[in-house]
């Protein structure tokens, strides 16, 4: 039911008091699935993942009154659900102390001993050679490989020029293959 | 090199290039709990729900302590006021006391004597007058040039019996 309405209609029942709570039940339901496995990519811990979907939709029902439009819902749903994703990580990095590498060590640790994941050997390696590159570029290629999300969408969320991302998606994918041939 | 990067997002050019990465199948290696889908629409909505009422109280919270700072404000407006014109008060009057002791101080002493005899003849002539009409001022003397004649004659005028003075103690 919640994939008929369409967001133009969710906006304007948000915008009525008397709506607004059925308008934001409406909307959760249609885009939590994709925020999840969004935010799951890049936390890869179910448990994080939970929390910072939960934080992406309490932002999104702060500000959806004063959504401008400028952009499609569900851009602007992604890009919090990015931004609320590298804060964790960040934060997470300043806690720990540690450098970059480190967080990848510990996210990939996180993923040996995940009761939720059912891929076999050959994704956890994917899953490990992904886990090596640098935030921003690991986000480019879970987009573009996963979800096949076009350039110009992907500009819009993630505020970076078309010919830059194409950049960093061939250097991920050079990346991941080096790292499946030589592990 | 955009041609280049323009085609990796065609599959057959993903499995010429990059040949083990296209090996794997594109699919989603990560699960959930059962059933957490269902239950994550409340859970978002009950968080939403707390942090209305948290975001409430807090502005209730906010409110009364505008409310009371300003009645703080105003008493310590109003305490503020009353030692203003206290002080005001205090600093006026002080230099009043100190204006006439410096105008006191400014006149010559032989003036003041001047200004005081010409005062208390004053007050004698005008009080005489009013009491005794039909004694005549100019001949009028001080108590130090009455002679006991004199004295006599006014306890005489005035019924005065002499046994009278010498009982009072």
């Amino acid at each position: 039911m919640s994939e008929e309405i369409s967001d133009s209609d969710l906006l304007e029942q948000f915008r009525v008091e008397s709506t607004r709570n059925y308008a934001f039940h409406i909307l959760v339901n249609k885009y939590q699935k994709r925020v999840y496995w969004q935010v799951r990519r890049i936390i890869v811990d179910h448990d994080d993942a939970n929390d910072v979907v939960q934080n992406v939709f309490l932002k999104v029902w702060k500000n959806l009154e004063n959504f401008k439009e400028a952009s499609s819902l569900y851009t602007w749903l992604y890009r919090i659900a990015t931004n609320e994703s590298l804060t964790f990580l960040k934060q997470k990095r300043a806690n720990m102390y540690v450098p970059f590498e480190s967080v990848s060590r510990s996210l990939s640790r996180k993923l040996e001993d995940d009761t939720y994941f059912s891929g076999d050997a050959i994704q956890k390696k994917l899953q490990n050679a992904i886990l090596t590159l640098p935030d921003k570029q690991r986000i480019v290629f879970n987009m573009k490989y996963y979800d096949n999300v076009k350039y110009e969408q992907m500009s819009q969320v993630l505020d970076t020029s078309v010919g830059a991302l194409k950049a960093s998606y061939h250097h991920a994918v050079k990346k991941i293959e080096a790292f499946l041939k030589n592990n | 090199m955009d041609k280049k990067q323009d085609i990796l997002e065609d599959d057959k050019s993903l499995e010429k290039e990059f040949p083990l990465l296209h090996s794997i199948a594109k699919e989603n290696p990560f699960s959930v709990p059962e059933g957490y889908f269902d239950g994550l629409s409340s859970q978002i909505i009950e968080k939403c729900r707390r942090e209305q009422v948290a975001k409430s109280r807090w502005s209730v919270a906010i409110e009364d302590i505008k409310l009371y700072l300003l009645g703080y404000k105003w008493r310590v407006l109003t305490i503020a006021g009353c030692m203003a014109v206290l002080c005001v008060l205090a600093i006026r009057s002080n230099n009043r006391a100190v204006s006439y002791e410096a105008m006191a101080q400014s006149i010559p002493d032989s003036l003041i004597v001047q200004s005081l005899d010409k005062n208390i003849s004053d007050i004698s002539i005008s009080s005489l007058e009013d009491q005794w009409p039909e004694t005549n001022a100019s001949t009028m003397k001080s108590p130090a040039d009455s002679t006991n004649q004199d004295i006599i004659a006014y306890l005489i005028d005035h019924n005065v019996n002499v046994s009278d003075i010498e009982n009072e103690p």
